[in-house]
């Protein structure tokens, strides 16, 4: 892939609009899903523990809503990813949704599951709001740009947490032993056996270490060479399974949405095969 | 230039420099967890137990499992700051008590009936040479010394 290439050349479908509706579906039935639980996190007052949420690129901090507040920037996050999946206004109800986003999540930004996890929502909901195609008809050509973009984004989040092993650590983080102590850590809130079990044997830590390294610093080539595609994607799924038991890291919940990104493809082999 | 490209160099440029300047810029982020050194001889957890009426002892649970792991680092950064610094002693207490009512809101917020306790326990969770949890108490804190 040249770089000029990317906004010179067109996929032959509106990959762009099909992504769009696959993840604005995912993430509308994800946080419908969540909706009743973060609504009872948010009537414990986070904040009085945590402080206040996030500020906007470190700049704009949010306002405290009240519960009346909180349920209807929900309720409206909701429903505007619904006008993207039926073509409804879909740029009004992507801007509107971004505000939804930052008002709603901010306040439950603390939660485990939040923190960090959701970020990449905001971020390719803007790359959405200015992509071109998205509310082109399904058969129509797509600049590449628009899903490489949300690609990199995805990819960023690995080969960061992968740099920072190696500017923290350095390669000694490959030992196994820091990995082994992180989930014995663990074990200590959960009081999981099986953790203490896979913690004690190092060898299968440093494997493990290795294994997630090179995952994390190479997840990139799959821009380069699409056919690894599926490899690193599988890798991906079995890594925040892995986490999710051993250490209740729940990445899957609101960046799997954003994995979709792969999988537009197969969706438009699907629509021909149902015939819709 | 067409709004495409700068859009996507825009993005792009503050991704790399999020990720090499190890800076948080929400929404962008360095994603630093679990990459500094760990050693388990340094492991230490300091977690929050309840004191039933009959004297038995369980470990606060939350449907949040992340204000249990907060509150006990909390916990555990003020009784270091204490070993540390004598004559910041009270404050430090006034701190734990603060921190407490806290958690007993929580509790309450949750639906828990604090009114079957009696106590908390603050408790010390370190690990053995076969790796195997030791636990400590470190203090006990009535209720009723943070419900008045």
């Amino acid at each position: 892939m040249i770089l000029p290439d990317l906004f010179n050349t067109n996929t032959p479908d509106n990959n762009t609009a099909m992504f769009g509706r696959l993840f604005c579906a995912a993430l509308a039935v994800l946080v419908s899903y969540n909706f009743v639980q973060q609504y009872r996190y948010f009537l414990t007052q986070p904040s009085k523990l945590y402080g206040k949420g996030p500020k906007l690129l470190g700049l704009v901090g949010f306002p405290g809503l009240n519960r009346y507040q909180f349920l209807s920037c929900g309720a409206g996050f909701i429903l505007c990813l619904l006008f993207v999946v039926l073509n409804i206004y879909p740029y009004a109800a992507i801007a509107i949704a971004l505000i939804c986003y930052f008002l709603y999540f901010s306040q439950i930004n603390s939660l485990a599951y939040v923190q960090r996890k959701a970020n990449l929502i905001p971020i390719v909901l803007f790359i959405l709001l200015f992509s071109p195609s998205l509310d082109k008809p399904l058969h129509f050509a797509s600049p590449t740009w628009e899903l490489t973009l949300i690609k990199i984004v995805l990819i960023q989040v690995y080969f960061s947490a992968g740099i920072q092993k190696i500017r923290s650590s350095g390669l000694g983080w490959l030992n196994g032993k820091y990995l082994q102590a992180y989930l014995i850590e663990n074990s200590l809130w959960t009081d999981r056996n099986a953790v203490i079990a896979i913690a004690s044997n190092t060898i299968m830590c440093a494997v493990l270490s290795l294994l997630v390294l090179t995952f994390e610093l190479t997840f990139g080539v799959v821009l380069f060479l699409p056919q690894l595609t599926f490899i690193y994607v599988g890798f991906a799924l079995l890594f925040h399974l892995g986490t999710l038991i051993t250490m209740r890291i729940n990445y899957l919940k609101y960046i799997g949405p954003v994995y979709l990104v792969f999988f537009t493809d197969l969706a438009f082999r699907l629509k021909a095969i149902i015939g819709i | 230039m067409s709004i495409s490209v700068i859009l996507f160099f825009t993005i792009c440029i503050l991704l790399l420099w999020v990720t090499f300047a190890g800076k948080e810029l929400y929404p962008f982020s360095y994603y630093p967890m679990y990459s500094a050194p760990h050693d388990l001889k340094s492991i230490s957890v300091f977690r929050i137990a309840l004191e039933k009426k009959d004297g038995s002892i369980v470990w606060w649970q939350s449907e949040f499992y992340r204000y249990p792991e907060y509150s006990g680092r909390k916990l555990q950064q003020l009784w270091q700051a204490r070993e540390n610094n004598q004559q910041k002693k009270i404050f430090l207490q006034l701190e734990q008590q603060r921190l407490l009512i806290s958690v007993l809101q929580i509790m309450e917020k949750e639906n828990i009936n604090t009114g079957e306790y009696n106590a908390f326990h603050i408790i010390e969770r370190t690990i053995n040479a076969d790796l195997q949890p030791v636990d400590k108490t470190i203090e006990v804190i009535p209720l009723n010394r943070l419900k008045r």
